[in-house]
Parts: structure tokens; C-alpha cells; sequence
């Protein structure tokens, strides 16, 4: 195990708590709060990861999370930033993309063939000749496309979501992150501070504003404790504000949760991505942004190198070459500018402190070791001229570069906003305009980097947010922020062997982008789709001003005419579980489900609810469907009806609502009766049936199908929005539990639950009589109706009420050979009884003419829903008719719903419902079939799953009791 | 000492008794045809609990509504201020809530045990003035059956509700006696709130049918802010 002393006075680890982990096999020590990254960096293990095309070793770029050379392998989650993802004892690290291992990856062979994989080439292969793609190349692109692997029978954590408002929502804790929240705060408003960093702070924790460095510490912690201090800011780290949409509606990302924000006001206060410089091997492991340097040191306590250069363009560079000194490293500078430019203070502090400086120089080339895993010296000299350097070259050894060069904005969010970009190439300053209202910039995102601007820029955007909350305060509203030069123009130089990347992602080097360029993809948004530039992980945070420089070089342009490519959401990446979130799947259970559970009932989903298909052992379904079946036919059966819809349209025009919603008759319906229901929609298509119980004059409990009740009311609630007429609709399918008791034996078991003054003879109670009266004491609704097609009582009690009375059902009846019956079982019932179910045997297209429902529709209604369409479709009927058809017993291939019925040799219908039915011994079944077909006697042709036909006589689909004497017992 | 109640003896159970059975609940009668948990064992922790994070059933509690033409004179006849806005709820001299869903409805909430006074005597008057011809009073609306109807109280309470609600619920934002008509979790439900003195307390009410789901949502959303389930006693 490799373990190497880290500097004192790292804000992020605790060196106290050693923790263990293996990456590649190999055990590593790391400390609390060490990322993989700086743990292995810690360790010496610089190569991280292989490049995506030519296997190049990659190492630490930003240490910020926003580059893909840190991703790496986690058991069952792939491509994970390894400088943002803690260790933890245990974790076992696999590095991704090679062949071999990590460190001798045989696929880094293919560097060697790099001229023969031009910008764009898989455009102009893998396609001839003719059928060679299929065979040879895709095999082997998907082989080498992507980087990690999923592991599929991996199972997540636990994802959610969360909804939060506030007045203002800050993105980026840094030091105009956090002034401006304070000030919003300090006025009332409530505000949410995101940062994606452990600790607030940004910059102020690692960078150096002043040659001792503790001027941005002190200022840091003072701004944390009042933040601390301050009730109404919430803050969240280790967060990410990931995208920005309409309104400020914001999707903001913490851990495996993902918050979506609303916020009246917006600042975006993220700061700026460090850019790279362009030379030679500038890809390696130990050449590193400067920043990235400042975090291993400031954050994690490594010491990036003992030998370092920076080459730096701006002045932010000498402040990393002063850390580097004082944590022990040997340091030279290679100034891209002249003396004269470089006039800072932190300038100053490096002189004092002896470093070597080269003015007016830039790095020619990084040199590596033989196997490419680290660089170990630079070889640098005088720039010529734009993006040139002159002959004579110098050499240092070295074990780090740092790269100080310029900063783009962390411009996405606002971009997605509708927000320009703007370049001034002249001065080499970006601007973003154009932003909706409400959306407010702050800090180095907005142009602004002396510290002292930085926290008056907060303030200002807290100005501006508060002025948009309406909220009174005395913050200044402008001020005019010291101007300061953080790009170096071109920071970009050719080398005749290449390797001078641009986007790391990609491995696109300066002449693919010009090669792109001379193809004629002269728009930087063609150059990308062509080249691939920023398509990356990394999205092109660290290739799109380079890439953009190229393109305005190549096309005689300004950067600012050439742009930057769409920014889209998400800013970073997001598990498919934060977007999936907790999945709410809403379940429906009648009261009597656990009691169904305890009887041996197979639960079936039916919509929202769960019903028992049927109850039993399980060893033979179809027998005891038909044992359930039997049961009701000779004996008396119960089944759980809860789930049918219940609604009660209440109101002086109830039963004339009625009469336009439904297709039959209402307004002379008397009252104590039930009658049916049958729905159709504008196309005169049905859509619904079930019973209307008219409980009162002004007073309607109608039922609807289990999965059509909801739909129904909304389409009632809909059209009463229209018709103004005097009725209430309100949906009780939950309020009533409702159970079926039907069978011969029926009468006897509910005569035991009533009292004596109840009259439930066949005289007082008839056939689609409707009554109110107490179940087992529980006041109930009970109607008549004759589904399954045997006398029977429909019971509808309080749902909190319907277990007992189901218990008591079941007690008393137990005498007369009651068993409960379920789901599938009342399907055969009504099948036998030739009754068809809404949704089974009907469809999007289905008549009540076709179906032989036309008794059921009222012609003397001056109109209903479809009434008018009804009329134009029997002017001209379709082509089909739904029969009933027979087949003999003892055939072996059994047909099944939905086969089809043929006629020479093509459709003409299908079976919608299908049975070997226990009490006709033979297969019985409705189905459609061509209308000159559909006569009693006829015989259609069904084709089995099998291929088997069959010749199905029609018959007349009352299979059961066809003059109805059982129901009306 | 007396035999434990069992829910089975009774006519009238929550859709989820035997969950409360499986935490140890133990019940109450409220009368001979609905028995409520009254605790689930620690009546002391269960008072904490109620400050910081608690879920209960209210679900056999009292409820109703009314809907229709002449509901808000009905209600004001009948000795009750009409709550002056949609979505705004008014107490009443038991404690019982009156809920304006709309110009034309009412719901009724017995957010603790002596408050069913206030819905039963509500519902006695308009039984009475229909049963004596009066059509013009508005319906009945069974919104003890159609409705499971939890209390879920405590300082945690609104930022738990946000994981499974997008109606902004704190403090500051949801006012005491607010109303809001919405989804949580999929589900379509009355929010109500009603502190417990100084507590804040929403009233859940949802389609009784999916009292077992949302009970299972509610705690597993608890979860990371320790909330408990409690008994009727600690939402008194």
C-alpha cells in the first residue's frame, strides 16, 4: 500500500481518518473526505484513465469535476468523476476504456495509425462495400464506443425528489455567490445557495489573491459564519443547479435527490472554467490546469509536483506558482506576455521569491516518459508571433505544468435561458446579454475578478433581485468594476508531430478542427456536429473557445462572430435515477383485498385496483374457475364488486342529465328501480355501460366499469360545464364497498342478514329492484341485477362497514354451500350468460348496432352523446358483427381471446371472449365476424395460436337461460 | 385490567387496521361501531413525536359535506360561518373544520375525536330541514367514505410533504386554516391545515382506497427526518 505525507492544513481531509480502497486491483490509502482522484494523486497513481480514441494516458485536468479524464468504474455505475466522488473503506475503483491494463493498454498502439483516422472519418466509412457494416464494423464500434460498463442487474439506491420554492435561488457559493445571498437575506427574502462543492467558498479556498494568501481565507470565513448565521438562507452543497427553465423553474441536483426549484428570482454566480493551452503532449498526466494545482494543494494537501512550470497568460499564475513554492516545489514561470503586462502583485511576490520568470515565451512541448504516464520536462521558448515560436528552444525538467491562461464563464445555465455570448476579441473578454427577467449574473461569470468587484457585483445582483421581489433596500444598484485581462488571446501552438489537443474528450487535435474547417463545415455549430467537438463528457467546457478561435482563424472571422456551440440542459451529467426519481404507483384495494389474500385469491391488477381472479391452490386454474363457476350455478357465490364505479348525480335535473349522457331512458324511471346504462361517445362508439338506481326524484346512484368510472365522471363534469343544469356530480366509488351474492341459494343466505320487516320475495323485491335497507346492520344499497345470469342481490355498504359485512355473508351462508368467486369466474359467468363486458368485447370502433345493443337505445330522446352519429352509421353498417359461436367439446387446441376469425384465408373478425364453459360442455365465445356471415347456424373460421382452424357454429349468444327465468328467481 | 379492543369486534375499520395491529397499536372505542388507535405504545414519546414528525390515521373520524345549490346558506343557517373564500377552512366550537372546496361545497373534518360533535350535529340539522322538505339545502356529500384522512403534524411536516407535493406547504407560505386541492404522490388530495396549538398540522385527505399506498408513501418519506406514527391521543 502506497501512503505519502500530504501538506498540512487541507480543508477537505481528515488525516486522522485513514480509509481503504483498491483501484485496478491494487490497494490504495486515502483520508476522509479525499476524492479518488487526489487519494490516488496522493499515492503517486497520476494516470487515471485512457483517452477515447488513441488510449493516450489521461490524468488530473481541473480537479473540478468538469473534465471527463477522471472517470472511472464503480461497481455497477460507470463513468464516475473521480475528482468529485469520495472514497469510502472499500471502494473498489476500476479505471475504463483500455485493453490490458490501465498502465500498458494495448489499444495505445493505435496512436500510431492516427493519420489514417482523419476528423470525420467514419463518415466516409463502415459503409462500403455493401453490407460490410452490419457484419465486420458494427461489432466491432460497439465494442469500442462508450466508456464503462452498465452492469444491468445492478440495483440503484433509492432516488427521490423534492419540490422547494424560494424567493431567490443563488448558483455558486463562492465569493459572489455568497455575497449575494447574504444581502438578499439580510432583506427578507428567502434564499436557496447551491454549490457543487463540499464547502462554500469557491475560489476564495484554494486561489490567492495576496502574496501571504490569507486575504481570501479570512474574507471566506466570515462570509461562511454569517451565512451560518442566517436564518433564512438554505444552503446546499455537493449540489448542482443543472438546469434552468421558464420561470426559474430550476432542476437542482443533490445526490440521488433531485429538487425542483422555483425561484422568483435567479443569480447565477458560478464562476469560470480554467482553459487549457494548446502545445504539444498538453494531454499527459502531470499537465494540469492551474487552479486544479491550487485545489490539490489548498483542498487535499498534495504537492502536484516537485518540479513544476507554469505557463501563464494572466496573473492568476503567479499566484500558483507562489503556492507551488511554498508547499516546497521548485517553480519556473513561462510568461506568455511581456514584463510590461505583468505588473501584479502576485508578479511582484514571485520575483521576491526568486522564481525564475521566461517573458514573452509559451511551451513548444511537454516531454513524457517512454510509456507516455507522466510528463518529466517542457521544452519552451519565444513566441514569435501569433501562435508561434521561435527556433531556439530551452529546456526544464519537470514533473508538473500548470496551465494559467484564461477562463470562459460558466455560461451554460445562462445560456439555456436564452442568453448571448459575447466575445470582445480585442481585449479577449466574454459579456453574456439577452437574459430574461429575473436572471441575474454575479461575480467572474459576469466579467468581474478583482475581489473587492467580485463582492460588490453580489451585491448588485441582490440589488436587482430584491428589486424584482419588490423588496425596498439601499444596495447600490451599479458600480464600475476595475477592468481585468484573463484570457491570453491565443494561447494555442501548432507542433509539426501534433498531439496538440483541443478537446480532451475526443482527441481532436488543432488540425482536425482546421481540417473540419478546409472540408467547408464553416460554422463552428457544423464544425462540432462534423468533428465531434464538444460532444463529450465534458461538453466542451474546455474545447469550445479553443475550438472557436480555430474555427474564426480558419474562416477569417472574429471568435464573437463565430460564437459558441447551443447550450442545452443538463449543465453536467445525471443518473437515469434522479430523473426517474420515486416511482408513485398508486394502488386501489377494496376492503375486502386482505380478506380475498386470506381466502387463497389470486390477485390480478385490474387498472389501479387489485382483484381476485379467482380463488384455490393454484395447481389448476381453469378447474377452479369452473369449480367457482359451478358453485353460483347450483348453490350461491360472493364476489368482491368494490371496484366498480359508483357515482351520484344528485340535482333536479339528475335524471335529465342522464338522459343526454346515456343512451336509454330516464326521465320516467321510477323511483326504487334500477335500469341499464349504456354509454357511447360523440362517434357513437361505446365507451360504457352499467345500472341506474334511482334512490329519490333529484337522486341517481349509478354505477360505471371498473377502469371507465373516472374517465365518465370527468367526461360528466365536462359537459355540465357547458350545460349548466341543476345536478351535482360526486364520484362514491370508494365510499361503498360492494359485493355480488348471486346463485340460487341467495335469497336464503340475504334473508338471514335482514330483519323480518324486509320483504326480499321475488313480489317485493323484484328483478332490477333497488332498496335500501341494513345488511347485518349496516345500512346498505342492494339492487337486482343479473350479471352472471342467476338471481342475484348486489350489496353496496360504507366501505369501512364492507369487510364485516362480507364476513357476515360468508358465516351465513356458509349453510347453503356459499364460496367466494372471483374476477375470472364472473367473466365465464356473463359469458354464459351472453352478457359482454365494455373494453373486452368492444372496441375504439364497436356499435351498439353491432354488438346487438340497439335495445338499449332510446330513438324518441331529441338527443344524447352520439346520437346523431349512431344515426349516419346505420345508414351505412360496417362490415362486421359481433356473434356468439360454439364450438364442439373435446377439440385440442383451445382458441384463445383475440385469434382471429378468417375468411378465405383473410380476417374478417377476431374472439373477443372465450370459454369451455362447465355448464354448456362445449367452447363458447363471442366474436366479430363479416356481418353477411353473422347468421344463427352459419359457421365462421377461427384460426388458433397454433394454426389449428376450427369451424365455430354461430348460435345465439344467450348461451345460459335464454329466457332469463334464473335471474328473475 | 380489561381485554385489549380489537378492531375486528368492531363494524366500521380503517382500511389499514391491521398495519396499526402490526406496530403494537393499541386501540379505543369510539362507540360500538368504530374502535381508533389510541397509541402505539409510548403515549409520552408520542406527544414529542407530534412536534417534530408524526403521521395518524384519522380515517374513522367523522367527516362529511355538503354540495350544491344553497350550500353556504344552508351552512350559515345552520349556526356555522361559511369559510369567505375558496380554499380556506373555518374552525367550529368543537374543533371540527368546515373546508370550502369550491362556491357550492363544503367538507367537514373532525380533526381529532371531540370535534365530531361539530359534523354529526352539522349533518343532525340538515337530515332535519330535509327530512322536513327542504330541497334547497344542498346534498350530502359521504365524504367520510370517500375520503382516508391522516394528520401529519410536526416541524418537519411541510418539507416532508415537499418530496410528494409541488404546493409550496411551509410555514409562512400555508397558513393556518389554508386549503389546498392537489396531488401528492400521485394521489388527488385535500390538504388542510389545522395546527395543534403551536404545531403545525396538515390534514391528508385522499381516495379511501388508497389509504394503504399513501400510508406506505408517508412513512417511507418520513423516514429521513424520523418521523413516527402516533395514535388519536397525540393529535388531540
Amino acid at each position: 500500500m502506497v501512503k505519502r505525507a500530504r501538506l498540512p492544513g487541507a480543508l477537505l481531509i481528515d488525516q486522522k481518518q485513514p480509509i481503504t480502497f483498491t483501484f485496478e486491483g491494487k490497494t490504495y490509502q486515502g483520508y476522509a473526505g479525499d476524492t479518488i482522484a487526489s487519494a490516488l494523486a496522493g499515492a503517486g497513481q497520476w494516470v487515471l484513465s485512457r483517452s477515447f480514441k488513441y488510449h493516450r494516458p489521461r490524468g488530473i485536468l481541473t480537479m473540478a469535476g468538469q473534465d471527463s479524464n477522471t472517470l472511472v468504474q464503480l461497481l455497477g455505475m460507470p463513468n464516475v468523476l473521480a475528482d468529485k466522488t469520495l472514497i469510502t473503506d472499500g471502494l473498489q475503483v476500476e479505471a475504463q476504456n483500455y485493453t490490458g491494463s490501465l498502465m500498458n493498454d494495448k489499444e495505445a498502439e493505435i496512436s500510431k495509425v492516427a493519420r489514417f483516422l482523419p476528423v470525420g472519418f467514419y463518415y466516409r466509412a463502415f459503409f462500403r462495400p455493401k453490407g460490410i457494416r452490419n457484419r465486420i464494423w458494427e461489432p466491432i464500434i460497439r465494442a469500442k464506443a462508450g466508456l464503462g460498463k452498465v452492469d444491468t442487474r445492478h440495483r440503484g439506491g433509492y432516488y427521490d425528489k423534492a419540490y422547494g420554492h424560494y424567493d431567490v435561488v443563488v448558483a455558486g457559493g463562492g465569493l459572489a455567490g455568497m455575497s449575494a445571498a447574504i444581502s438578499a437575506a439580510q432583506h427578507g427574502a428567502s434564499v436557496l445557495l447551491v454549490d457543487e462543492n463540499p464547502i462554500l467558498g469557491g475560489a476564495m479556498n484554494y486561489a490567492r489573491a495576496d502574496i501571504k494568501g490569507k486575504r481570501l481565507r479570512a474574507r471566506c470565513a466570515q462570509l461562511r459564519q454569517t451565512i451560518a448565521e442566517s436564518a433564512n438562507i438554505t444552503v446546499m452543497t455537493d449540489t448542482v443547479c443543472n438546469a434552468w427553465y421558464v420561470d426559474h423553474w430550476l432542476a437542482v441536483i443533490k445526490g440521488c435527490r433531485l429538487h425542483k426549484v422555483r425561484a422568483k428570482q435567479f443569480i447565477l454566480a458560478a464562476g469560470s472554467l480554467e482553459q487549457p493551452a494548446i502545445f504539444h503532449n498538453n494531454d499527459l498526466p502531470g499537465v494540469m490546469m492551474g487552479s486544479a494545482a491550487q485545489r490539490l494543494m489548498n483542498l487535499y494537501g498534495i504537492l502536484p509536483g516537485k518540479n513544476a512550470v507554469v505557463l501563464t497568460g494572466n496573473d492568476d499564475g503567479y499566484g500558483v506558482a507562489l503556492e507551488l513554492r511554498e508547499a516546497g516545489a521548485q517553480v519556473q514561470i513561462i510568461e506568455m506576455r511581456d514584463l510590461a503586462l505583468a505588473q501584479a502583485t502576485l508578479h511582484d511576490g514571485c520575483v521576491a521569491a526568486g522564481l525564475r520568470i521566461h517573458y514573452g515565451s509559451a511551451i513548444y512541448a511537454a516531454k513524457a516518459d517512454r510509456n507516455m504516464h507522466h510528463i518529466n520536462g517542457v521544452e519552451f521558448g519565444k513566441i514569435a508571433g501569433k501562435g508561434t515560436i521561435a527556433k531556439e528552444h530551452q529546456q526544464i525538467s519537470c514533473d508538473l505544468i500548470c496551465m494559467s491562461v484564461g477562463y470562459t464563464p460558466t455560461y451554460q445555465l445562462a445560456l439555456q435561458a436564452g442568453g448571448k455570448l459575447g466575445y470582445d476579441d480585442d481585449t479577449a473578454i466574454f459579456s453574456i446579454e439577452n437574459l430574461p427577467k429575473g436572471f441575474h449574473l454575479a461575480g467572474s461569470l459576469n466579467g468581474v475578478f478583482a475581489t473587492d468587484d467580485v463582492q460588490a457585483d453580489g451585491q448588485r445582483a441582490a440589488a436587482q433581485a430584491l428589486d424584482g421581489l419588490e423588496i425596498t433596500h439601499s444596495l447600490a444598484a451599479d458600480f464600475l468594476p476595475v477592468m481585468v485581462q484573463v484570457n491570453h488571446p491565443w494561447p494555442i501552438f501548432e507542433h509539426p508531430d501534433d498531439k496538440n489537443f483541443v478537446d480532451f474528450d475526443e482527441d481532436l487535435m488543432v488540425k482536425d478542427i482546421r481540417n473540419a474547417v478546409k472540408e467547408g463545415y464553416n460554422e463552428l455549430e457544423l464544425v462540432k456536429r462534423f468533428s465531434t467537438v464538444g460532444m463529450g463528457p465534458s461538453q466542451g467546457r474546455h474545447a469550445a473557445l479553443n475550438a472557436a478561435r480555430l474555427v474564426a482563424e480558419a474562416t477569417d472571422r472574429q471568435v464573437r462572430d463565430v460564437g459558441v456551440t447551443t447550450a442545452r440542459p443538463p449543465f453536467s451529467r445525471e443518473t437515469l435515477g434522479v430523473m426517474g426519481g420515486r416511482v408513485f404507483s398508486p394502488e386501489r384495494l377494496t376492503p375486502m383485498h386482505h380478506r380475498h389474500a386470506e381466502l387463497g385469491g389470486h390477485a390480478m391488477r385490474v387498472g389501479a385496483w387489485w382483484r381476485p381472479g379467482h380463488y384455490g391452490v393454484g395447481v389448476d386454474r381453469v378447474a377452479e374457475i369452473n369449480s367457482e363457476v359451478r358453485n353460483v350455478r347450483e348453490n350461491v357465490g360472493l364476489i368482491d364488486v368494490s371496484t366498480l364505479g359508483g357515482l351520484e348525480i344528485l340535482g333536479a335535473d339528475a335524471a335529465q342529465f342522464l338522459n343526454r349522457v346515456y343512451t336509454f331512458a330516464y326521465l320516467k324511471q321510477p323511483i326504487g328501480r334500477a335500469r341499464y346504462l349504456l354509454m357511447t361517445n360523440e362517434a357513437g362508439t361505446v365507451i360504457d355501460d352499467g345500472v341506474a338506481c334511482r334512490m329519490a326524484e333529484d337522486r341517481f346512484y349509478i354505477t360505471a366499469t371498473s377502469s371507465g368510472v373516472d374517465r365518465v365522471c370527468r367526461q360528466m363534469l365536462w359537459l355540465n360545464a357547458q350545460w349548466h343544469m341543476d345536478i351535482n356530480i360526486i364520484n362514491v366509488t370508494a365510499a361503498y364497498g360492494g359485493m355480488n351474492l348471486a346463485g340460487p341459494n341467495a335469497r336464503k343466505v340475504l334473508q338471514k342478514l335482514v330483519s323480518d320487516e324486509v320483504d326480499i320475495s321475488a313480489e317485493g323485491f323484484p328483478y332490477m329492484g333497488l332498496r335500501e335497507f341494513q345488511v347485518a346492520g349496516i345500512p346498505a344499497i342492494v339492487f337486482r341485477v343479473g350479471f352472471v345470469g342467476e338471481l342475484g342481490y348486489e350489496i353496496h355498504v360504507p366501505a369501512t362497514a364492507a369487510e364485516y359485512v362480507w364476513d357476515q355473508v360468508l358465516a351465513v351462508g356458509q349453510e347453503f354451500g356459499i364460496q367466494p368467486f372471483g374476477l375470472e369466474t364472473q367473466r365465464v359467468l356473463r359469458l354464459e350468460k351472453g352478457h359482454f363486458i365494455v373494453g373486452q368485447d368492444t372496441d375504439a370502433m364497436s356499435t351498439a348496432e353491432e354488438i346487438n345493443m340497439t335495445w338499449a337505445i332510446t330513438q324518441k330522446k331529441p338527443f344524447f352523446i352520439g346520437k346523431r352519429s349512431i344515426e349516419l352509421r346505420n345508414r351505412a353498417l360496417s362490415k362486421r358483427k359481433k356473434v356468439g359461436f360454439r364450438l364442439p367439446s373435446g377439440i385440442t387446441s383451445m382458441p384463445q381471446e383475440s385469434n382471429l376469425v378468417l375468411k378465405n384465408n383473410k380476417m374478417t373478425g377476431f374472439i373477443s371472449s372465450v370459454w369451455l364453459s362447465p355448464t354448456l360442455n362445449a367452447v363458447i365465445g363471442f366474436a366479430y365476424c363479416a356481418r353477411e356471415d353473422a347468421q344463427i347456424g352459419n359457421h365462421i373460421t377461427i384460426k388458433c395460436d397454433d394454426g389449428t382452424l376450427h369451424q365455430a357454429e354461430i348460435i345465439s349468444p344467450h348461451f345460459y337461460d335464454p329466457d332469463n327465468a334464473r335471474q328473475k328467481l | 385490567m380489561p381485554a385489549p379492543i380489537n378492531p375486528n369486534d368492531f363494524p366500521h375499520r380503517s382500511p389499514i387496521y391491521r398495519i396499526h395491529q402490526g406496530l403494537g397499536a393499541n386501540f379505543t372505542a369510539l362507540d360500538d361501531q368504530r374502535a381508533v388507535v389510541a397509541d402505539y405504545g409510548d403515549a409520552g414519546v408520542e406527544k414529542a413525536a407530534v412536534a417534530q414528525l408524526a403521521l395518524a390515521d384519522l380515517t374513522l373520524l367523522a367527516r362529511g359535506g355538503f354540495k350544491g345549490k344553497g350550500c353556504s346558506e344552508f351552512v350559515q343557517q345552520a349556526g356555522t360561518y361559511f369559510p369567505g373564500f375558496n380554499n380556506t377552512a373555518l374552525l367550529m366550537s368543537k374543533g371540527g373544520l368546515i373546508a370550502r372546496l369550491s362556491n357550492a361545497e363544503v367538507m367537514t373534518v373532525a380533526p381529532h375525536i371531540k370535534a365530531e360533535a361539530d359534523i354529526s350535529a352539522l349533518r343532525d340539522v340538515w337530515q332535519a330541514r330535509r327530512d322536513a322538505g327542504d330541497q334547497h339545502i344542498a346534498y350530502l356529500a359521504p365524504r367520510d367514505l370517500t375520503h382516508g384522512c391522516f394528520s401529519l403534524s410536526g416541524e418537519h411536516a411541510a418539507t416532508m410533504m415537499a418530496k410528494i407535493c409541488a404546493v409550496d406547504l411551509r410555514d409562512h407560505v400555508f397558513g393556518n386554516l389554508d386549503v389546498a386541492q392537489t396531488l401528492a404522490a400521485c394521489t388527488s388530495m385535500v390538504v388542510i391545515r389545522c395546527d395543534i396549538g403551536k404545531t403545525l398540522r396538515l390534514l391528508l385527505l385522499f381516495d379511501i382506497a388508497q389509504t394503504e399506498y399513501f400510508w406506505g408513501i408517508i412513512i417511507d418519506a418520513m423516514g429521513e427526518f424520523s418521523g413516527k406514527p402516533v395514535g388519536t391521543n397525540a393529535v388531540i
